[in-house]
């Protein structure tokens, strides 16, 4: 699994991470998943779409730093393998821990702070999926405060528009704010659950701004959906 | 142990007089927990007596199910299937926990107390500022309780020739120390918001998940007698399976009572289905049964009576107070917030509230 950058794999995690053989790897994601699904107790519900090994975005809200990863874990295991789930660079990058347990869930680092032009958030994470990984992504860009939803970025809308083929699967993450709010370090394993909803396109014609306040209106729609 | 820590008595000249008298009597205890198998016939036949009860009412439960016209409310098997299915879950963890001697028990409590607790926050509505007390219950408290009770294991002794029993401290813990330093720790979150009701909600979930629960293992380190004062020689662990049966029993007797002989509803608000029907003809009927089984305790036939009945009015108290919290949450089982089906907390409200109850009684009467 390569990363962004070179400097993310430097320290003595990049070089455990290089020197792991391919089975240690894989038992440490397994082992992330356990532990996440553990601490999240989570439960995923599908409505309107099926666990299917096809390239897809999932886009979900973001309330935490365990989104990613514990979406990521949420997904059936042959989806989970083929699944990147894009992660804030300035957290999950930060310190050779955690950039190890990052590059074990596959996790794509995005630095928020250096957009460059040719290294645009969407550039790099159309060039790191190919046309094998499915991608998870957070359109709100950073994590809400009292857990109400903010704006989507435009990035959705780029990927969107550049891969026309990939489905777009709406998420919601419930809870999971409570269980690591903004600031804190150590987690409460109370208990969440994801939605995952129908998969939505972008029609042909539709503009930017209304595509993602459509977006954000189906993720915000699986909010109230009844189990 | 006690040998050992005997013969550190400093004074010689006494000493002969004083290491013949006690060893005899250790010895003799010796003998008695030697005596006191873990797990005995009693045990075994109560075990086997309620499989046999669950197998039977599985497998007329699959037949009316598998038939064309149904003879019962669909709806109704329904919900008995599931109910079924969380008991034969129940017994085999409770078996599995008892296969593994005390400690696997206590541990196996400790687990259902952390998942109970897990569903009674996440319905709660806490704060951000409660988020460090919330971890302080859920991954301090919780496993504290049930280390306290289980260091009863270890056969330490302390003061030198008392086995350890501190007892004294976990049935004070949470509701002292605990009451006092979650609403500290949360003024110290800088946010006085609901600040009363957020430490309540907390101790609350702590006393009904975690602190009563644990009286249930707490059955394990017992030194039972019979009400005449002689030492019982059954098993311990014989006689926590027979309150959690006991707890289980008087639940469907008051809802079988209420279900065909129920009229007055005690609080409709709060519960439709709980009657007076239901708790007076679920405890006296509970009672019967309790009298039945005391063969497993040591109890007398009329003391298991009583006992029983109290396990079944205290465990509809649990009941009822449970409802009333998920009423005013809006939620009509812990488990379908997030998972769709009833949660661990539905299924031991009962346990919950008899477990301290039966747990003083006994050890009032029938211990020491």
């Amino acid at each position: 699994m390569a990363a962004i950058t070179p400097e993310f794999m430097s320290g003595w995690a990049g070089r455990l991470q290089e020197a792991s053989l391919p089975w240690l790897r894989r038992l440490t994601g397994g082992t992330i998943a356990l532990v996440a699904n553990l601490v999240s107790g989570v439960t995923v519900r599908w409505i309107d779409c099926k666990p299917e090994i096809r390239q897809r975005i999932y886009f979900a809200n973001h309330t935490s730093h365990l989104d990613a990863v514990v979406l990521w874990a949420a997904l059936p295991k042959e989806i989970r393998a083929l699944t990147r789930p894009v992660a804030a660079a300035d957290y999950w990058g930060a310190g050779g821990f955690r950039r190890y347990i990052a590059n074990s869930f596959h996790a794509l680092l995005i630095d928020r702070k250096e957009i460059k032009v040719h290294q645009s958030p969407v550039e790099i994470m159309l060039r790191e999926i190919t046309d094998v990984y499915s991608l998870i992504v957070f359109p709100e860009g950073s994590r809400a405060v009292d857990g109400k939803m903010g704006e989507f970025k435009s990035g959705l809308y780029y990927l969107a528009k550049k891969r026309p083929d990939i489905e777009l699967v709406p998420v919601y993450m419930d809870n999971m704010n409570r269980i690591l709010p903004r600031g804190e370090f150590l987690p409460v394993p109370l208990l969440s659950s994801i939605t995952i909803g129908k998969p939505i396109r972008l029609e042909p014609g539709e503009g930017k701004v209304e595509f993602l306040s459509r977006a954000r209106e189906t993720v915000q729609g699986l909010k109230d959906r009844e189990p | 142990m006690s040998e050992s820590g005997r013969s550190l008595v400093p004074v010689a000249g006494i000493q002969d007089s004083v290491l013949t008298a006690p060893m005899e009597a250790a010895t003799e205890v010796a003998q008695q927990a030697v005596q006191r198998a873990w797990l005995n016939l009693p045990t075994y036949t109560l075990l086997g007596v309620v499989l046999a009860v669950l197998a039977i009412s599985t497998l007329v439960a699959r037949y009316l199910d598998h038939q064309s016209i149904p003879s019962v409310q669909p709806a109704m098997l329904k919900r008995f299937m599931l109910r079924l299915r969380a008991w034969w879950m129940m017994c085999v963890a409770l078996v599995l926990g008892l296969m593994l001697h005390r400690v696997g028990t206590v541990i196996l409590f400790m687990l259902l107390s952390f998942w109970a607790l897990r569903e009674f926050i996440t319905m709660t509505p806490t704060r951000r500022g409660d988020h460090r007390a919330l971890f302080l219950s859920l991954v301090i408290f919780t496993p504290l309780q049930y280390l306290l009770i289980a260091l009863g294991s270890t056969g330490l002794e302390y003061p030198v020739g008392r086995p350890i029993d501190f007892y004294g401290l976990y049935s004070i813990m949470i509701p002292v120390y605990a009451s006092v330093i979650i609403p500290a720790w949360i003024a110290f979150s800088n946010d006085h918001k609901r600040f009363l009701d957020r430490a309540a909600q907390i101790q609350a979930g702590l006393m009904v998940c975690v602190y009563s629960l644990s009286y249930a293992p707490a059955l394990l380190y017992l030194d039972l007698k019979t009400s005449a004062g002689v030492d019982w020689k059954g098993s311990n662990a014989g006689f926590l399976f027979y309150f959690v049966l006991i707890s289980q029993l008087a639940d469907v007797l008051q809802w079988t009572w209420g279900r065909f002989a129920g009229k007055n509803v005690i609080a409709p608000s709060v519960s439709g289905s709980r009657t007076w029907e239901g708790l007076i003809g679920g405890a006296l009927s509970t009672g019967i049964f309790g009298a039945l089984l005391s063969w497993a305790t040591p109890f007398q036939m009329w003391e298991a009576a009583i006992l029983s009945m109290i396990v079944a009015i205290m465990g509809f108290a649990g009941g009822m107070t449970m409802s009333a919290i998920k009423r005013d949450r809006g939620v009509n089982d812990y488990g379908t917030l997030v998972m769709g089906h009833a949660g661990v907390l539905d299924r031991i409200d009962t346990l919950c509230f008899a477990a301290p109850v039966f747990y003083h009684l006994t050890r009032f009467f029938f211990s020491q």
